[in-house]
């Protein structure tokens, strides 16, 4: 019988597995449980799932898995708390390393639905502010976390920073806003800036530099669009999705960023009518709904896949996605500062002190110029 | 291709069980370990394998005869779609074997440095654990005794993820 199998190899098995057999295999062993929760595994194993939040549960969709595998391919993980009253309402405001940010009537909480670990923001100043602009991004560097709130039609931005644990407003003089309404859209983060798209102006991107919040307008590159366009990113670029009339879709890359004369055509496909995009996939790929399904549109192959997903009143009103790196390396997380942000998923296994924040750091940036040694350092 | 012929330069491995395969070098090129060493110039005719068993190693050329026959990916952009189909249902057969000679196949062309094979047998054991409790990983995969949560650790953490375990 087979000797036992090197480090690497069983890392190797491992990435291949759904989120859920993960959890799980986390009790083989003192060792198991130490790669698992190891930032570097999560970071190479880098698969990505989709988060629909719906009120009766976060729903994690692994598309890497056959559909009709439904132990794997679609997970529920319950709200990070049962007292929210309206849970209806949640919006996924941003993602990083794991950890996603909720946003609820009355609470931000960032929350590991895989860890099960969360911790409630601090809320933002109360002011009369009905359906604003949230986002979530960094500025220069990636411990730089920002929450943002842009009241509508007024020149008025809610700013948490993760550095001071605090809300403080900014006024946005720059900018007319006196005009711009939200209707509670998420802002797309890319390359150190928010988008949101104006409601009541469709063509108008609303863009702010998180590093200085500064706040900038550009044009999206259609002069006409039958609904909102959906923003995304692809390879680190913004992008947007038009629907051109009632069966045609156009997707345009921003190839250099705040350069407005850079949106390029990358390319345009049909479907039927009733067809609506959800959220812009990595990879080449669309999430789509119609009146009954979830759909995944493949452009580069010009392919659908059919979600195994029973319908749900919800999808019909609105639908609402965002894509997501899971990682089981990421527990509580402490608010005041990046140095104190801490991992307790090791603790059943061993107590080595790792600076997590280095490799959380790496794992935020999305990118993989920053290689982490076995002491955390920075090579 | 069947032309695999007579004139083409030969390797021959000899498995721990002194059995002896002669193989075209082009197969044996699929080894990244093997293709070291004839650029090296340190291989004699015959190659010792003397971790890897005869029926391991049949396997392996089995494997290998098969992908060194198919057209590279990078070769040309337009392969043609049959070949790689015809490739993919020869990896999926090639993996229906119990588990114990995956992970013997697996330590073989880790050791012999074959990336597709390795990614192949990886894939299908992870397919094959992924339902499985901790306990059966731990025999299936052979897991140091020595090495588990303590009862209660492993219980705290069966209860905070217990949703996992369903």
């Amino acid at each position: 019988m087979a000797d036992i199998l090197p480090d690497d190899i069983v890392r190797n098995i491992l990435a291949w597995l759904p989120a859920k057999p993960l959890v799980r295999f986390r009790c083989v062993s003192k060792h198991w449980n130490h790669m698992l929760t190891e930032p570097n595994f999560m970071s190479f194993r880098s698969r990505k799932s989709i988060i629909l939040p719906l009120s009766e549960a976060l729903h994690l969709i692994d598309d890497n898995v056959p559909t009709d595998d439904m132990t794997h391919s679609m997970l529920k993980r319950c709200h990070p708390d049962k007292n929210l009253w309206d849970k209806y309402k949640v919006k996924v405001i941003g993602t990083f390393n794991g950890i996603v940010l909720l946003r609820y009537t009355h609470a931000l909480i960032l929350y590991n639905p895989f860890t099960g670990a969360s911790t409630k923001l601090p809320c933002p100043p109360y002011r009369d502010c009905r359906r604003p602009g949230y986002g979530f991004g960094y500025g220069a560097t990636p411990d730089d976390l920002k929450i943002v709130r842009l009241k509508q039609k007024s020149d008025i931005c809610d700013v948490c920073s993760f550095k001071n644990s605090s809300w403080s407003s900014w006024s946005t003089i720059q900018l007319n806003m006196k005009c711009i309404t939200f209707e509670n859209y998420v802002g797309t983060f890319a390359n150190g800036f928010l988008h949101w798209v104006a409601y009541n102006n469709p063509q108008l991107l609303i863009v702010l530099n998180v590093k200085d919040m500064v706040l900038s307008e550009m044009h999206l590159p259609f002069a006409k669009s039958f609904i909102r366009a959906h923003l995304g990113t692809i390879d680190g670029c913004l992008c947007s999705l038009n629907k051109v009339n009632a069966n045609k879709f156009e997707l345009w890359v921003l190839k250099e960023h705040g350069v407005e004369k850079s949106w390029l055509p990358k390319c345009s496909f049909t479907c039927k009518p009733d067809h609506i995009s959800v959220c812009i996939l990595a990879s080449g790929r669309i999430l789509m709904k119609n009146p009954s399904e979830l759909i995944i549109y493949d452009y580069l192959e010009n392919t659908y896949e059919k979600l195994n997903i029973s319908s749900n009143y919800e999808y019909r009103i609105k639908m609402y996605a965002v894509e997501y790196v899971e990682s089981l390396a990421y527990g509580v997380i402490g608010f005041s500062g990046v140095g104190s942000w801490t991992a307790d998923m090791r603790e059943i296994g061993d107590d080595v002190g790792m600076p997590y924040w280095l490799a959380w750091l790496s794992s935020t940036r999305g990118c993989k110029q920053i290689v982490l040694t076995d002491n955390g350092q920075v090579a | 291709m069947s032309t695999s012929s007579s004139s083409s330069k030969k390797i021959v491995l000899k498995s721990a069980d002194n059995e002896t395969f002669e193989i075209d070098e082009i197969v044996a090129l699929e080894s990244q370990a093997i293709k070291n060493m004839i650029e090296d110039e340190c291989a004699d005719n015959v190659i010792p394998l003397g971790n890897i068993d005869s029926k391991t190693l049949s396997k392996i050329i089995e494997y290998c005869k098969k992908h060194a026959e198919s057209p590279k990916k990078d070769d040309n952009a337009d392969i043609d779609e049959k070949a790689v189909e015809d490739l993919k249902s020869f990896d999926a057969e090639f993996a229906k074997v119990d588990m114990p000679l995956i992970q013997d196949i697996l330590m073989a062309a880790n050791f012999l440095n074959i990336d597709n094979l390795i990614g192949l047998m990886c894939r299908t054991i992870a397919d094959r654990i992924k339902g499985k409790t901790p306990e059966e990983i731990r025999k299936i995969l052979n897991i140091n005794k020595n090495d588990l949560l303590s009862p209660e650790q492993e219980a705290k953490a069966r209860e905070e993820n217990s949703w996992a375990f369903d």
